[in-house]
Order: C-alpha cells, then sequence, then structure tokens
C-alpha cells in the first residue's frame, strides 16, 4: 500500500466479510441469469441486424433490377420505334405502298 | 476512533461529495437544462428523414402496347466530405470519369459541408463506373428521367417532363397525379451513406410506381398523320397545321398532330422558340372554322323539322341579317337552289337564311348540343373552351351574329370540338366524349377499362344518314381533290378568315376539311386544318388533297377495304 493511502486509512478498523453458501449460490445463479440475458439480448440484435442487412440489399437489389428493367425497355422501344423501322426498312430496299390493290377472289372460291 | 483520522475522513467524504455534485449538476445542464438542444443536436447528426428510393413513373403506350413514355436512369454523384478519407485520390479519380477539373472536385470533398453534390445528372455508364470503384465517402444515386423513344412522334399528346420530374402538357400533364410514383419517407438513423442502420427495422412496404397509361393512338396512324401534315404544310408553305384522326363509332382518338412540334425528350432546345411549341393546338388554340360549320347549321335545320335537303330558296347573293349584310364567299347570286346545293356549293347566304328560319333558341341550342363553346372533356392539360357568344350575352352578342355564326364565321372552335361536332354526324347522330386514355393500369396490375361516355344525341340517326348523303354529295360534286378511290366519302371544306384587331387579316385564311368514310359505315373521320396555306387559300386546293392522301393510306392500314370488297376472314 502506498504512503498516501496508508496515511488516509490507518486507523481506520477493517470489517470482515463472510458469505455463506446459500448467498453464494444465490449470487451464481444471478450471474448465470444475467449472461444468458445478455447472451440472449446481444444474439437478437446481431440476428436483427444481418437480416436488416439482408432486407436492405434484397431492396437493394429489386430496385437496381427495377432500373434496369425500366432501361431495357426503353432501350427496346427506341430500337424498334417508328423512325428506326423506317431507317432500316429503307436501307433494305423497301419503298412506299403508293397504290394498294385489292384482289378478288373469283367467284366460287371459298 | 482517533480525531485525526475522524477528520481526514470527513474531509475526503466532502471532497467526494463535492466531486458527486459537480458531477449531477453538470449532468443535470446537459439531460434536463439543455436537454432539447443536445437531443436535437444528436438526432441531427444521426437521424435522417429519407426518401425510400423511389419506383419508376408510370408509363404510357399506344393501343398495341408500343411505349411512347418511358423510364432511364442517370445518377447523381454525391459525397460526405467528413467521411472521405485521400481526398485528393478521390477527386482525381472522380475527375477523369466525370471529366470534371480535379482541383474543383478536391475542394469540394474538403469543404466543412456534410454533404456535397459533386455532379448531376451523369450518364448511366459514368455512374455505374463509379459505383463499381467504391470511392470512401461518396454516394452513387439513382435519379429516374423521362424517356420518350418514338422522338418527336406524338409530342403534343405525350407532353413532357422537365430534370425535377414535373411533368406539363398533354397526357404527362393531365394525368400526371395518376402517373406519379407513391412517395414514401422514413425517419430514423442512418449510416454514413444515409442508409437506415441494419438494426433498425427498416420499412419494409414498399412504394408503389404509378399507374399506366395505354392510349387510344395508334402510333402508326400517327405517323403517317405526321409525316402527310409535314409533307402539306412544305407542299403548301403552311405555317403550321393540325391533324386530327378519330374512330367516329367510338371517338377514340388515333392521331393527333400538329406543326410546329417538338421533341419532348429535348424540350430545353424549343424554348427559345416564340413562342415554344409546347402547347397542343388540337386543344389550346382556337380558330373560326368557316364553312365546316355549315355542316351544324344544316345539321340544326333538319332535326327541327324546318326544311329538308330538297327545300328550295331564292339565292341573291346577299342576306341581310341584323344590320349586317352577308354575302356568298365567291359574291355571285346563285338563283334557285336546294339545302343540299347550299352544302355542296357552300354558300354563305344559304347557311345565314337557315339560322334565321330556326331563330336563335334553335339555332344555338343545336350549336351547344354539338359541343360548341365548351371544353371536349378530352383528357390532354390545358383544353380551352373556344368562344360561342349567345344572345343572353347582351354586350357581345349582336343580332348580326345569327347570321355569321352559321357558316362559321364570330364563333371559335378548337379543332379537337370542330372533329368531335362532325364525328357526331357519321355516329347517328350521338355526340361522345373523344378519348385518348383506354386503359389505365394500375400497380398491382389491375386494368381499368374506360368505357365510351354518350354526351348527347344532338340529331336523330336519320337526319345524321341524310346529312352524311348529302357530305358524299359535296365531295363527290365538289372537291373532287378529297374523293378516295372505292370508298365513299362524306366531308366539307372550311376557308376561313383569320380575325385581327379592328376585323379580319386580308393575307392569310385557315384552310381546313373535315372528312369521313366509308359512308354508310364510317370508321374513320379525319380532320385537316393548315394555317396561312401561301400556295393557294382555298380549302379545296390544300386541305383537301391532304386527307385525300392520308385517307388512302389509312383505309389500307386499318384493314378498310373498298366498297364492294370483303376483308377475308383468316380460318385456322
Amino acid at each position: 500500500m502506498s504512503d498516501f493511502m496508508e496515511w488516509v486509512t490507518h486507523g481506520i478498523k477493517r470489517g470482515r466479510f463472510e458469505m455463506g453458501p446459500r448467498t453464494a449460490l444465490y449470487l451464481f445463479a444471478l450471474v448465470v441469469v444475467l449472461t444468458l440475458v445478455v447472451a440472449l439480448y446481444l444474439t437478437l440484435v446481431s440476428r436483427t441486424a444481418a437480416c436488416g442487412r439482408d432486407i436492405q440489399q434484397l431492396q437493394e437489389e429489386l430496385f437496381r433490377l427495377q432500373r434496369e428493367n425500366e432501361q431495357l425497355e426503353v432501350d427496346v422501344a427506341r430500337a424498334g420505334s417508328v423512325s428506326r423501322l423506317r431507317e432500316r426498312a429503307i436501307e433494305l430496299g423497301f419503298v412506299s405502298a403508293e397504290q394498294v390493290e385489292f384482289l378478288l377472289p373469283a367467284a366460287g372460291l371459298p | 476512533m482517533a480525531e485525526g483520522p475522524r477528520r481526514r475522513l470527513r474531509l475526503l467524504a466532502t471532497l467526494l461529495i463535492g466531486i458527486l455534485l459537480v458531477i449531477v449538476a453538470q449532468l443535470a445542464q446537459v439531460q434536463i437544462v439543455n436537454h432539447r438542444l443536445y437531443k436535437e443536436w444528436g438526432e441531427g447528426q444521426g437521424v435522417w428523414t429519407i426518401v425510400v428510393t423511389e419506383p419508376p413513373r408510370g408509363v404510357i403506350r399506344d393501343r398495341d402496347g408500343h411505349l411512347l413514355a418511358g423510364n432511364a436512369v442517370l445518377y447523381s454523384i454525391e459525397a460526405a466530405p467528413p467521411y472521405v478519407v485521400d481526398a485528393e485520390a478521390v477527386a482525381a479519380a472522380l475527375g477523369t470519369l466525370l471529366h470534371l477539373p480535379t482541383a474543383h472536385i478536391e475542394q469540394l470533398l474538403k469543404s466543412e459541408d456534410r454533404w456535397v453534390q459533386i455532379a448531376s445528372p451523369v450518364s448511366k455508364k459514368v455512374g455505374e463506373q463509379i459505383a463499381d470503384s467504391t470511392l470512401q465517402g461518396i454516394t452513387v444515386l439513382p435519379l429516374w428521367t423521362r424517356e420518350y423513344p418514338e422522338g418527336i412522334l406524338a409530342s403534343h399528346v405525350l407532353g413532357f417532363c422537365n430534370v425535377e420530374g414535373a411533368c406539363f402538357y398533354g397526357v404527362e400533364g393531365f394525368h400526371d397525379a395518376l402517373l406519379q410514383p407513391e412517395r414514401v419517407e422514413w425517419e430514423g438513423p442512418v449510416d454514413l451513406y444515409s442508409e437506415p442502420l441494419p438494426w433498425v427495422v427498416a420499412p419494409v412496404v414498399l412504394p408503389q410506381p404509378g399507374t399506366d397509361l395505354v392510349l387510344t393512338l395508334d402510333r402508326t396512324v400517327q405517323a403517317l398523320a405526321e409525316e402527310e401534315l409535314a409533307r402539306s404544310v412544305q407542299e403548301y408553305q403552311a405555317e403550321g397545321g393540325t391533324i386530327i384522326v378519330m374512330d367516329p363509332r367510338t371517338f377514340e382518338i388515333l392521331a393527333l398532330a400538329s406543326l410546329p412540334n417538338y421533341d419532348p425528350g429535348r424540350y430545353i432546345d424549343f424554348f427559345s422558340q416564340t413562342p415554344p411549341p409546347f402547347e397542343d393546338p388540337a386543344v389550346s388554340q382556337q380558330y373560326e372554322p368557316g364553312s365546316v360549320f355549315k355542316v351544324l347549321t344544316v345539321a340544326a335545320a333538319l332535326d327541327a323539322g324546318l326544311v329538308t335537303p330538297e327545300t328550295v330558296y331564292h339565292d341573291l347573293g346577299w342576306i341581310e341579317v341584323g344590320g349586317q349584310v352577308i354575302r356568298n364567299a365567291s359574291h355571285q347570286a346563285y338563283g334557285e337552289q336546294t339545302v343540299a346545293d347550299l352544302l355542296i356549293e357552300s354558300l354563305n347566304v344559304g347557311a345565314a337564311w337557315l339560322s334565321t328560319r330556326m331563330g336563335p333558341d334553335i339555332f344555338y341550342r343545336y350549336v351547344q348540343a354539338f359541343g360548341i363553346g365548351q371544353p371536349t372533356g378530352v383528357d390532354l392539360a390545358g383544353e380551352v373552351s373556344g368562344q360561342l357568344w349567345l344572345p343572353d350575352d347582351y354586350e357581345r352578342w349582336h343580332d348580326s351574329n345569327l347570321g355569321t355564326n352559321a357558316f362559321g364565321q364570330g364563333v371559335a372552335v378548337t379543332p379537337l370540338q370542330m372533329i368531335a361536332a362532325v364525328a357526331t354526324v357519321a355516329n347517328d347522330g350521338a355526340r361522345l366524349r373523344p378519348r385518348i386514355v383506354a386503359k389505365r393500369i394500375g400497380p398491382d396490375g389491375t386494368v381499368s377499362t374506360r368505357q365510351p361516355v354518350v354526351e348527347a344525341q344532338v340529331i336523330s340517326p336519320q337526319v345524321a344518314r341524310t346529312l352524311a348523303e348529302m357530305m358524299v354529295r359535296v365531295v363527290e360534286e365538289g372537291i373532287p381533290r378529297a374523293r378516295v378511290e372505292g370508298y365513299r366519302i362524306a366531308g366539307k371544306t372550311g376557308t376561313a378568315q383569320i380575325p385581327i384587331p379592328g376585323g379580319y387579316d386580308k393575307e392569310g385564311t385557315i384552310a381546313s376539311f373535315v372528312g369521313f368514310g366509308p359512308v354508310p359505315d364510317p370508321q374513320l373521320i379525319i380532320l385537316v386544318k393548315l394555317d396561312r396555306p401561301k400556295t393557294s387559300s382555298w380549302a379545296s386546293q390544300t386541305a383537301a388533297p391532304t386527307f385525300q392522301r392520308l385517307a388512302a393510306r389509312l383505309f389500307v392500314v386499318l384493314d378498310i377495304p373498298p366498297e364492294g370488297v370483303a376483308v377475308a376472314e383468316v380460318v385456322r
């Protein structure tokens, strides 16, 4: 003990502390219960966090796929737009049908 | 206990109690006195209100499901400066990808702010590159942007959305609330990327996307209408024009084209035009229809039982109504004429004679029943009601209006009002509400189909059919350039003067033609309106041939066979 502490405590009578077996048992049981509660709480919190992270990741994935889907639909529509189809048709040598004739089947044909 | 230790103990206890009191006082100061301040400070640091990632806006499709307005992704690049570890390296990486000065980015990253925006919007490709590089303290936030994959096609029908997501004009403007996705806000503790902390119960109910709309528009018909309109505007040197194509049996709008138009995906480029071409002239601009209006005057007189197509009147070349002398456009007298001739020759005197025989009560009752002077109720933003002054409007209506209104002067309509009125004749006298939206598809897939709404039975079916036959004679005997080989077409031209302050413009006219066919079972009605054509001021020389070219193509596209030909039904 340091000189200072001895200066502070000298002359103070030390009391005796005795613990009976029953008290020790109660104390032990309390420590066990507290440990279990804390362990359970920590497990719950960590599992909640893990689930929360999973949900967040799934939501992110959902939003990402939604964005991809929308973008793809626009890309497909652009590739098949009237102006694009017209360009392609002209490139392939098609021309507008200026004079359309309806053909009448001969009488008696189904 | 000796006196010395006891005193020392008391001293020590007093000291400890004193320290304890100071601590308690400080705690009370923090937790009670300044409770609110520290609570707000703490919440401000860790608890944020965040918008749960927005789902997309509802899309717009044509009647066959082709996408007309969809959604694409852009990104906003943002940073939380306190969490950026190596500002120089991050700035260099971002500068290369964003093509921005590194010094500028570095300055932003070293700022005292908790959150800064570095660039927005950036392309999908660049945004994804930055997201993949996982730079600490940098957030890549996705943004929706509206895309119009058909470009300028149907721009006036669609309208546009700006970068902030506010939408204007057309269906976008009219149904903005319906198309908007659900917005869900969540308040709670977040991490440095503004994500809810994982152990907090985050919102699991996701916001719903907007309602999808399926239009009655047919993109092929729309493209052909736009092509013919562009050709006619150029060929007849007009300042602009409008073409509307409708199915008179349902009043479904198949095409609605106007010039000048714009690209809704690049709407900013068109702000410099005066005026910007965003308003849809088909519903937002009114004009005096001229002689097309005679169809309504004759319909009213026939239905009121005052005349028949064979009723004869004597055309002197002029008539005085309310102190105003009304003359025929040709300034000629036509002598004995029937009501049918009145339409074929398009005689102003005859129309005024009919309206004065009816009197204002009957005439205006029919005109209103045809929908003139009131919005049609179509689902397009910015529709105006036109201009119809009635006899009880003592300040603006004069007796002479009864005569001039009969041939479409002194009354203003929108192109959609005019085609809806004539479509009433084609539809056995029943006026329906014009439709541009066919279906709504909710986020849960629920389809809600818009049913036709009958606004009024304006004239009897018999009178409507009689009038349709008279209009066939108008085309066959009076407007050869509107004929379509193999089809019985009913129609009427209108060459109208343009009102200006103090009178009418002597230079330009508005040339229009409304025609439907094939009679007696009309499946198509087309309105052509050309603004100030220069090659000829007459509708029979400009609007009528435009109708003829378009109708000939549309009959084929829409599988409407010529007279005497039945389209074979495919049997599988």
